[in-house]
């Protein structure tokens, strides 16, 4: 009895909260202090990491592209895990706005593994002496990449939403595989790029004066990101649910 | 007998179609043959260039070979006749791949090794060479076939973009299992790797596409 | 917070000679984050037109 209770209860919370009107709702209300505080915490770590922490003893100047280089691949790479959660829960659950959020993922995390790539080539110039390498960590981020152009195009292909959400959907788990390539790539095989400076286990290996802005940048960043995610998954809901009469109401 | 039967219809199909099983097999043959006569035939370093050249071409060929796999069953409508019937659409890929891999993979494989003994003149690499070559063959098939079963009506192009990140990782540990084969060194643990990637993917994804085969057919 | 990690103005452009790689990266995220929260702008103003 207690059980069949909670299981309904749960069902009506996951119904009304995955109903893209509710998190429409929700989401204008957010929006605002969400983009003005992440700006301000990444404004504040970058001006912090890139003019008032000291110079590198190896690397000089040029160590200071890890404010921006590290929360980008970060965000990349968590982009895709939060993509493959969000189509397994379309696939398992049939929840629409999954769907919504998983198309809105893929052309953000384009362009911040696009911007990781190439700050990652500007980085190797003074630093490594070549700006392109075909080492594990950078192949595998490539990888990334064209991963998220085929989950686009494949989207684009196909006029029917449904259809084209489900292909994804597979698609998007399936390339899961990659995440955890990438991870590791840099423990697995020798190779020119320099290993985590952070993991959760280990004491990190760069010193707290240069922790803190990074971790604050890297915080800032994704709520930078989280801000674009929200907008484009505000597009991808005006783009389906054009019809449904709260969206006309909400205009 | 009557467990074979399905594995022989199949075959019988794809020997209908000469096309799609002999052209991969003569597009190999020609890069294989072309591909000495663009080195210099004094240089020495013929056998460098001669892996990464053939397990590019496998690539290439294996792409060739599922370009249109599952094109044609839909279109004729085999596909539909299939689902209505109740029989398992996930056992029917698996059948249609492994004979797709008899026919172009196994003889693609038992050439690439025999042409190595031409570029290296060492028989010893080519029978390590072949049961590689047989792995990969069968992980590049099974591979594209996802991906041209995701695109399935929209052509290879997409289907080519969505497997390509895929298969990097097969080309990453094929180059270093060449090393392993030239200084003779782990060459089990690459070959080992290999066939556990192949033993997850074999049974997991025939399952997946013919999923995606139901989507497309909704 | 450690100090100022630089004498002058012309110090913290140049950067020992790093300066450069430093503020190009820096200005590729201003453009390329600034201009795609413009474009989503654009894009939602486009098919709020669209919906009415």
């Amino acid at each position: 009895m207690l059980r069949e209770i909670l299981i309904i209860v749960i069902k009506k919370f996951i119904h009304q909260f995955a109903s893209p009107k509710t998190y429409f709702y929700q989401v204008d209300r957010l929006y605002p202090w969400l983009l003005y505080i992440s700006l301000f915490i990444y404004l504040f770590a970058i001006i912090w990491g890139l003019l008032f922490t000291p110079k590198d003893f190896v690397q000089g100047h040029s160590y200071r592209i890890i404010y921006f280089h590290v929360p980008a691949s970060f965000v990349a790479q968590s982009l895709y895990a939060a993509m493959a959660i969000s189509s397994a829960v379309f696939l398992i659950w049939r929840v629409k706005l999954a769907a919504y959020l998983a198309r809105s993922i893929a052309p953000i995390g384009a362009m911040v593994t696009f911007i990781a790539l190439v700050s990652g080539s500007i980085w190797g110039i003074p630093t490594w002496g070549t700006w392109w390498e075909w080492d594990a960590r950078i192949t595998s981020t490539l990888i990334l990449f064209i991963m998220y152009l085929g989950l686009i195009s494949l989207h684009n292909s196909f006029n029917n939403f449904d259809k084209a959400d489900k292909l994804l959907a597979y698609l998007a788990i399936i390339g899961f595989i990659q995440i955890p390539i990438i991870k590791k790539s840099v423990d697995w095989w020798s190779s020119l790029h320099q290993p985590a400076s952070i993991t959760i286990s280990d004491k990190p290996s760069i010193d707290p004066s240069m922790l803190y802005p990074l971790f604050m940048s890297m915080i800032g960043f994704a709520g930078l990101v989280a801000c674009l995610v929200i907008l484009s998954s505000k597009v991808q809901i005006y783009i389906r649910e054009k019809n449904k009469s709260w969206v006309k109401d909400h205009v | 007998m009557k467990l074979l039967l399905p594995y022989t219809n199949e075959a019988l199909k794809l020997i209908k179609k000469t096309r799609a099983w002999i052209g991969p097999i003569l597009i190999f043959i020609l890069i294989m043959v072309a591909f000495p006569l663009t080195v210099e035939l004094s240089s020495t370093n013929l056998s460098d260039a001669f892996y990464p050249v053939l397990f590019i071409s496998i690539l290439l060929v294996m792409m060739l070979a599922t370009e249109d796999i599952f094109l044609e069953d839909y279109e004729d409508g085999s596909l539909e006749l299939l689902l209505i019937s109740k029989k398992s659409l996930t056992q029917w890929v698996f059948i249609k791949i492994f004979i797709h891999w008899l026919f172009i993979g196994a003889p693609i494989s038992l050439l690439g090794a025999f042409f190595n003994i031409g570029a290296n003149n060492d028989l010893n690499s080519s029978l390590m060479l072949l049961p590689a070559l047989g792995i990969s063959t069968y992980i590049f098939l099974i591979l594209f076939c996802f991906g041209n079963s995701l695109s399935l009506t929209k052509g290879s192009v997409l289907g080519t973009l969505i497997t390509l990140p895929l298969t990097l990782p097969i080309l990453v540990i094929l180059g270093k299992l060449t090393s392993a084969i030239i200084f003779n060194i782990n060459y089990f643990e690459f070959l080992i790797l290999l066939f556990g990637i192949l033993s997850i993917i074999i049974f997991a994804f025939p399952a997946i596409i013919s999923r995606i085969i139901k989507t497309h057919l909704e | 917070m450690s100090n100022f990690a630089f004498s002058s103005l012309s110090d913290v452009l140049n950067m020992d000679g790093h300066g450069v790689y430093v503020w190009a990266v820096f200005s590729l995220f201003l453009i390329t984050i600034s201009t795609s929260f413009y474009i989503f702008n654009l894009l939602i103003k486009k098919y709020q037109k669209r919906v009415k």
